[in-house]
């Protein structure tokens, strides 16, 4: 279920799957493997993820 | 797993009676949260008598958490320039988590449990307005919301070990393993441990209710900590390998009345800091 917030959350955002954007998703999916879908976790999820693509270098 | 490794509140209350007693001044310190009487100048000259302390303190005051355009260099200083309740509470954090001895306990990492401490105490800061928290006391609750956890380790080690490697076995909360393991969490082993040192109302409840926000008071500030640790969490500032985002209390949620714009301008204020603040708070 958890893996689906992550897919979700990735469309949402329209991020590509490649390079860096790839591997912060992949590493925010397992890390939020345990965190369910509530829609405030989809929330936090997607704040993340955000904060990592702007801050990590292409 | 093994049932003996059930524990009975005599069992971390006899523990707990056998703690050394808090630096003086961390305690006069405690008493004086929420005494308007308190003799800040007296205060401040205790401070001063311990120099490991008092160069510690100048450390934090001095790095990107407060941003001073000057340097400050005594405790007094401090105090005119960042005022005493953030003074006060850089120096019961620091005089706090000094007490525990952890090294005996296989499998506890003394240093993510910091690194969590002040990420969770940095977004506390950070969400302390939109609870009307004091920011200061929101940190210090963040810091030390999990120092059940460090009774845990430093008195009961081998069942804390047995924690451990039952949380990397099932991969699940810590917070789970230990209800499992030990028959009680750290959370409600902070909180007796926080009515043993005669912590103030605020803290007892941010440290004993951090993973159960719902059953606190609409403006306890375990609602502020339980986010605020949800967050820190989310950004893996532990830097532990074992790291799990947590799922929030939706009441708590509710309460400090978050949306995305304020989530991204929290995480974006506590990562700010952190890795200064780590550097300055660890032994």
């Amino acid at each position: 279920m958890t893996q689906d917030l992550g897919h979700d959350a990735a469309e949402q955002t329209q991020v590509t799957r490649s390079g860096n954007d790839g591997l912060i998703i992949k590493k925010l999916n397992h890390l939020f493997r345990k965190a369910g879908d509530a829609p405030e976790m989809r929330l936090i999820y997607q704040a993340v993820l955000k904060f990592h693509q702007n801050n990590t270098p292409a | 797993m093994s049932s003996s490794y059930l524990l009975t509140h005599e069992h971390v209350r006899g523990r707990l009676n056998q703690l050394p007693s808090l630096p003086s001044v961390v305690a006069e310190l405690l008493h004086s949260i929420g005494n308007e009487d308190a003799d800040i100048d007296k205060i401040a000259r205790q401070i001063a008598k311990d120099q490991g302390l008092t160069a510690r303190v100048l450390r934090v005051a001095n790095s990107s958490f407060y941003g001073l355009q000057s340097r400050v260099g005594t405790i007094n200083e401090a105090v005119v320039v960042l005022g005493f309740r953030a003074v006060r509470s850089m120096v019961m954090a620091v005089g706090m988590n000094g007490v525990f001895r952890v090294d005996q306990c296989r499998g506890f990492d003394a240093q993510a449990y910091l690194r969590h401490g002040v990420g969770v105490g940095l977004a506390s800061r950070a969400l302390a307005p939109l609870a009307g928290q004091n920011p200061e006391l929101a940190f210090t609750g963040g810091l030390l919301h999990d120092i059940g956890q460090l009774v845990l380790a430093s008195n009961f080690s081998a069942q804390y070990s047995a924690v451990l490697d039952y949380r990397n076995k099932h991969d699940c909360l810590l917070v789970v393993a230990e209800r499992d393991i030990l028959g009680m969490d750290h959370a409600e082993v902070g909180g007796m441990l926080a009515a043993t040192w005669h912590f103030p109302d605020s803290l007892c409840q941010a440290v004993a209710e951090h993973h159960s926000p719902a059953s606190a008071l609409a403006d306890s500030l375990a609602n502020v900590v339980h986010i605020a640790d949800a967050f820190a969490h989310a950004l893996e500032l532990s830097g532990s390998s074992t790291e799990l985002a947590m799922a929030v209390d939706r009441t708590a949620w509710a309460r400090l009345g978050l949306d995305g714009d304020k989530c991204r301008k929290v995480l974006g204020e506590t990562e700010h800091c952190f890795e200064d603040t780590y550097q300055v708070l660890k032994v």
